[in-house]
């Protein structure tokens, strides 16, 4: 019988311990998917899908996870999948600007050279 | 048991399970993941044009940094740790992007004001050569003018001499003409000494000196011809056939060279312009046997010179 009481007493702290654990529950992480799906699409528009191909697929992966796991009640799972694949976005978007502000650069270096020719003839 | 009582239970029962998690809690550790995000940062940040050109991009990847060592030293489980130091490399990758793009914008304006230079310095070059491609133009076109010019007056000049030319030509032939004419009319020959006039024997009475009047003609003929032609000189010789003395023929000759001289100088023709001569009885033109032989000596030839008054002397 006392054994009982210490086995419940146990039991108890256990509970307690995992409510504590429980205490910290993440919500569901609507807010990081939305921002997320944001920023793919703003990368999108910036030419993430030519400059940055690897890094979009990988947010793009990454927030099709989010979904299943937020789906499957996996909220900090998937606040943490939401999280990566807003800044793959982040960083595809960032390639794409610095490969086009690149190009430009190229090409009026070019035009450059090519006045220059046409002038020495 | 008194001992075993309710709250006392309850204390050992905390303390065991305390102990039993602490127990299975894992130990401070290493992450691979966590030192290439701490590693990339570094690197980053020790870049001078990353570190001016994206500063808050940098912040932002050092505030997942350390909220990932964070969690390592509190012994998260890994895909806590794993999960911020991605967030930290891929941060400190976009301020990496960031500074670049900063960098190719600040290279884009010196290249664009590289470029304007260029294109001024082009449209100066081209402005000049322009310029002096009118000017060279202008200077040909001027050229070209004084040429055609001075190749119209050299063309008006042989004109007009060619002209001239022809004029003179033409006059020199209608003056070749009318000499030939007057020749003709004069009944003149044409010998090596010049051109000879022979006033024959009836123009003169037997004997005597004095021209007929029937010679008039021939005298203002030649008046006329030598007045055109005042550059002629005239020789005029007189003969005689054989009949009585030689002297008494030669002194007549003389006197009816003589005579043709008066006349003509009666005409208006300067007398330095006429010689006269006597040959008597030399120089027959035929023989002095027949009377028509006779007739025929007894002559005067007048010599007219050529152009420029000279008469070869009688052989």
């Amino acid at each position: 019988m006392r054994i009982w009481k210490l086995l419940k007493a146990c039991l108890a702290t256990l509970f307690i311990f995992v409510l504590a654990g429980c205490a910290a529950q993440v919500p569901a992480p609507e807010k990081q998917v939305t921002l997320a799906a944001q920023s793919i699409a703003q990368a999108e528009s910036s030419g993430a899908v030519e400059f940055a191909p690897v890094e979009i697929k990988s947010a793009r992966d990454k927030l099709s996870q989010a979904k299943l796991a937020m789906d499957r009640e996996e909220h900090l799972k998937a606040k943490r999948l939401a999280d990566e694949a807003m800044v793959d976005a982040n960083l595809a978007e960032a390639k794409a600007r610095s490969a086009k502000s690149q190009k430009v650069v190229e090409e009026l270096k070019e035009s450059i050279r090519v006045l220059q020719q046409e002038m020495s003839r | 048991m008194k001992l075993f009582s309710a709250p006392l239970m309850f204390l050992l029962g905390v303390s065991v399970v305390s102990m039993l998690l602490s127990g299975c809690s894992t130990p401070v550790r290493e992450n691979a993941l966590l030192e290439q995000a701490r590693a990339a940062f570094a690197e980053a940040q020790n870049n001078p044009d990353v570190q001016k050109n994206a500063p808050l991009e940098l912040q932002k990847a050092k505030i997942d940094l350390d909220q990932a060592e964070k969690s390592l030293i509190q012994g998260a489980e890994d895909p806590e740790v794993e999960h911020f130091a991605y967030l930290a490399k891929q941060r400190t990758a976009i301020a990496r992007e960031t500074a670049k793009v900063k960098l190719a914008e600040q290279a884009v304006d010196e290249a664009s004001a590289e470029r304007g230079a260029v294109l001024l310095k082009a449209r100066t070059q081209e402005a000049e050569q322009a310029i002096r491609l009118a000017e060279e133009q202008k200077r040909q076109a001027t050229l070209a003018g004084e040429r055609a010019d001075a190749a119209r007056l050299e063309a008006g000049a042989m004109t007009a001499e060619a002209q001239k030319a022809r004029a003179e030509a033409l006059s020199a032939e209608e003056q070749r003409r009318k000499l030939e004419e007057q020749i003709a009319e004069l009944q003149a020959t044409q010998s090596e000494r010049g051109l000879v006039i022979t006033l024959g024997d009836v123009l003169f009475d037997t004997n005597k000196s004095e021209l007929r009047s029937g010679a008039q003609y021939t005298i203002d003929k030649l008046a006329a011809f030598l007045d055109e032609y005042p550059k002629r000189n005239v020789l005029i010789e007189g003969f005689t056939d054989s009949t009585g003395a030689v002297e008494y023929n030669l002194r007549l000759s003389e006197r009816r060279a003589e005579a043709v001289r008066s006349a003509l100088v009666a005409r208006g023709v300067d007398p330095r312009r006429l010689m006269t001569r006597g040959y008597g009885v030399e120089f027959p033109v035929a023989g002095n046997e027949t009377a028509e032989g006779r007739q025929r000596n007894r002559r005067v030839e007048v010599i007219i010179s050529d152009e420029e008054g000279r008469i070869l002397e009688r052989k």
